[in-house]
């Protein structure tokens, strides 16, 4: 294994853990189990959940 | 190469595998379905764009890949606005023009998160190369 295939390997681990865990946990648990149907409040809350793209680039220019 | 292709895809398979099997045994409404899909497009989305703003604050990507990351996020942010209306309707009024309208924002949802998702990925797989 080459210098650079561990440093490729380390940077996928780290994005990976930074993202793709959570959300992967986050939409398994979407999925799992029984839900109960939605009520009215947790539908509209999806547009509070949802922001503008900009929103995420505020504080990284 | 074919490693970060799995990690890139991982979402966008999770988000198609878990719309296929629509929790086949139990039956879950049609609400509760619509819902969770939304729900799922939405983490999708949050997750790429919080993963390009880190990218864009380290330099990665420049504001021409943010101009259009912006571009293609808004469209989304529009459609799944759109697909929450709607459905936020058909919970009050289950009738087949209302599920019609939930049906037709569903899948212009599903078409703007794809053009996204293959908008983000050759970026993504950029944050991982450096």
């Amino acid at each position: 294994m080459t210098g650079a295939e561990i440093a490729l390997i380390l940077a996928l681990l780290e994005l990976f853990m930074k993202y793709g865990v959570p959300a992967g946990m986050e939409i398994y648990n979407q999925w799992s189990g029984e839900h109960p149907e939605p009520t009215l409040a947790d539908i509209e809350a999806l547009k509070l959940r949802v922001l503008k793209p900009e929103t995420y680039f505020e504080d990284k220019s | 190469m074919r490693q970060k292709r799995i990690f890139i895809v991982l979402i966008a398979l999770v988000f198609m595998v878990g719309c296929a099997n629509v929790n086949v045994e139990k039956k879950a409404s049609y609400i509760t379905t619509a819902y969770q899909t939304l729900s799922t497009a939405a983490t999708v989305y949050e997750t790429g764009l919080k993963a390009l703003a880190d990218l864009y604050g380290k330099g990665i990507i420049n504001d021409e890949d943010k101009a259009k990351a912006l571009k293609y996020g808004n469209q989304f942010w529009t459609v799944c606005h759109t697909s929450v209306n709607a459905l936020s309707i058909y919970k009050q009024y289950e009738t087949p023009d209302n599920q019609n309208r939930l049906d037709k924002a569903l899948d212009a949802l599903t078409e703007a998160l794809s053009t996204f998702n293959e908008f983000i990925y050759p970026l993504l797989e950029k944050g991982l190369e450096k």
